[in-house]
């Protein structure tokens, strides 16, 4: 008998299921691969191609998300808390290779000569964690990675963006804007005008009172205005809505208030309205707060106008579960009832009558995007779907929809599967949808890519590795045939 | 006996009854070898949390990572150290848009996890010659 029958035959016998460690995999979900974390960066592969990656589809898709779950002997126990790792899928001509390189951020250095977690992580505390002098103290750069005048920025939400180098993957260093802007927080999504000028949002609910920062960078990386404002209070801020006008934030209704860690600290709170704040892009100057009833959202789709209405869509959770239990569960790799899908909805602004519409769309949902040439136009949605019938409360799906009839398109990839953020990417003739994925039932993570206009016919190609990457959170596409990246080397 | 600036400035202030002590503040963990270390002794919770009235108030050019300072002849009694690290020597404990500190700092027993620590937390007993650790973060 060899080892592999020999262990086939100890799960046949139900005595000894009783053994701790067969206890331990038994209790374990099949998915937990995708949170079992790194220890280091993760050297060029090619991965295996099923299909044939489009002759007029070349570039790199760049993810970056939380993987350094363990140092020392200890682990963390929230998706928000591990250091962040880029990692790159690069397609051309001779196929489809990843790499991964974790940001080498002042805290993962000190952290790595130290030997163990210094600070608390954003859902973690440790009894020894020393005193942190900010926020930026345990900027781990692990939500988003999106590109800025030729460089990457990876993105963290509650302190400053690491410059990426786009070619190695290598940290150069942290994006500075100015001196009065430095450690104050840049969120993970930073949103493009039809000119390339990127604009984002910096939330402080932990200041000494609650504050917002307005970001206006042109194109070529320069800070052209940021601007102050002072909330009533301090709810959860992770994105916002760009319009041809108007910047749209909403404050929350999971609120900062005392415990352990920043997100033991921020509790649902049902009877605290949430409000959506209207600032004028010109000079970043509030124009309305107006009241909708307690949500939370991590996420926004695009936005438009017309006449006297604001609209865009979000994916909205009934509460704050998914922060609270949902991540920490994944982290923890446990199974259990996590949190309530988020479902997509329509908000239209009448912003003379200081008043907004919530309207459903009829799909449970995550991780929108679109076609980002056309910011502000109403336009189909993408994202990952089938999170209400997943083991992992995942999506399995990658889905398109109208925003607004709320007609859909989808492909499942069915259980053992979890989708990962999908990118509208357009081609020469077709417009392509392109995301990774972790296949936990085969143990290996690939990439594929979809008719954006037949998502249902399924993927044109798959790519997958013999390796299985942390499960992250957003990237961006970024064209073009090169082929010195940071794969080739 | 050589005295710091901080010792001088101390035993000018005050005419000592009974035995007096040495502290000495050992400070670790300063991010750039440039600028100066500046600290503040307190021995009230009052003047603490005013920034008023400090026991000792004094400042060194910072020439390494870590440095020790000894603080001559403190009566006995309970005291809490701020310091920070002026690294572009403006004189202030810089900080951003936000408020929030960017410039290093600490506190005797490396009190406070957000933001910064009651007097009670930061206060160190003083009966004998005794050293403080700080680690600025
Ligand atoms: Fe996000």
């Amino acid at each position: 008998m060899n080892r592999r029958e020999f262990i086939q035959a100890l799960g046949a016998c139900p005595a000894l299921q009783a053994l701790p460690h067969m206890a331990l995999a038994a209790g374990s979900p099949a998915w937990k691969l995708g949170f079992d974390g790194v220890s280091g960066d993760l050297s060029p592969l090619s991965l295996k191609v099923q299909g044939a990656v489009p002759e007029d589809f070349s570039g790199r898709l760049y993810r970056n998300g939380p993987a350094l779950y363990e140092r020392g002997g200890r682990r963390y126990q929230h998706w928000f808390d591990p250091d962040g790792m880029i990692q790159c899928y690069e397609f051309g001509p001779k196929g489809v290779t990843h790499q991964g390189r974790l940001v080498r951020t002042a805290k993962l250095q000190q952290e790595e000569r130290a030997g163990r977690f210094l600070f608390d992580g954003a859902g973690t505390h440790f009894a020894d964690a020393l005193p942190a002098r900010s926020n930026e103290d345990g900027n781990v750069a692990n939500i988003s990675i999106q590109p800025l005048n030729g460089e990457l920025l990876a993105l963290w939400e509650a302190g400053s963006a690491h410059r990426i180098d786009p070619q190695t993957l290598e940290t150069l260093g942290v994006k500075h804007w100015s001196d009065e802007l430095k450690g104050v927080p840049f969120s993970a999504h930073p949103h493009f005008d039809d000119n390339g000028d990127l604009w984002n949002i910096g939330s402080v609910p932990f200041g000494a009172r609650p504050m917002l920062v307005l970001y206006h960078v042109a194109k070529d990386g320069t800070l052209r205005n940021a601007r102050l404002h002072q909330l009533e209070f301090p709810g959860y801020m992770h994105d916002f809505v760009l319009t041809p006008r108007y910047l749209v934030a909403l404050n929350n209704s999971a609120v900062l208030g005392a415990g352990d860690t920043f997100v033991d600290r921020m509790r649902w709170n049902p009877s605290q309205p949430s409000q959506l704040l209207v600032f004028d892009r010109s000079d970043l100057s509030l124009q309305a707060t107006i009241e909708v009833p307690a949500t939370f959202v991590f996420h926004f789709g695009n936005g438009w106008e017309q006449g006297r209405e604001i609209s865009f869509t979000g994916c909205a959770y009934p509460d704050a579960r998914i922060m609270s239990d949902g991540m920490r569960l994944l982290a923890q790799q446990q199974s259990g009832a996590y949190h309530t899908g988020a479902e997509l909805v329509r908000y239209t602004i009448d912003l003379p009558a200081r008043a907004a519409r919530v309207e459903p769309l009829g799909v449970v949902m995550e991780f929108p995007g679109f076609d980002q040439r056309q910011p502000f136009r109403a336009q189909t949605l993408y994202g990952s779907a089938g999170q209400e019938r997943s083991e992992s409360s995942l999506g399995s799906a990658v889905v398109a929809v109208d925003p607004l009839t709320g007609k859909q398109d989808r492909f499942d990839y069915g259980d053992g599967v979890v989708v990962e953020e999908p990118l509208f990417v357009p081609g020469k003739g077709n417009n392509y949808l392109v995301h990774s994925y972790l296949d936990y039932r085969a143990g290996r993570t690939g990439v594929a890519l979809l008719d954006a206009q037949r998502l249902a016919s399924g993927p044109l190609m798959r790519a997958e590795m013999d390796r299985v990457t942390p499960l992250g959170f957003h990237g961006c596409f970024l064209p073009g045939a090169d082929a010195s990246g940071p794969n080739s080397a | 006996m050589k005295r710091t600036i901080a010792g001088l400035l101390f035993s000018s202030l005050y005419a000592l009854p009974g035995a007096a002590a040495d502290v000495t503040l050992a400070v670790s963990n300063i991010e750039a070898v440039q600028g100066e270390l500046r600290w503040l002794v307190f021995d009230s919770a009052e003047d603490y949390a005013a920034d008023r009235n400090p026991v000792v108030a004094g400042r060194s050019r910072v020439q390494a990572d870590a440095m020790a300072v000894t603080l001559h002849d403190l009566p006995p009694g309970n005291y809490a150290v701020k310091l920070f690290h002026d690294a572009n020597q403006n004189g202030e404990l810089d900080t951003n848009m936000v408020g929030l500190p960017t410039e290093g700092y600490g506190f005797s027993n490396n009190a406070g996890r957000f933001g910064p620590p009651d007097f009670d937390d930061a206060a160190v007993e003083v009966q004998a010659d005794t050293r403080i650790d700080v680690r600025v973060r």
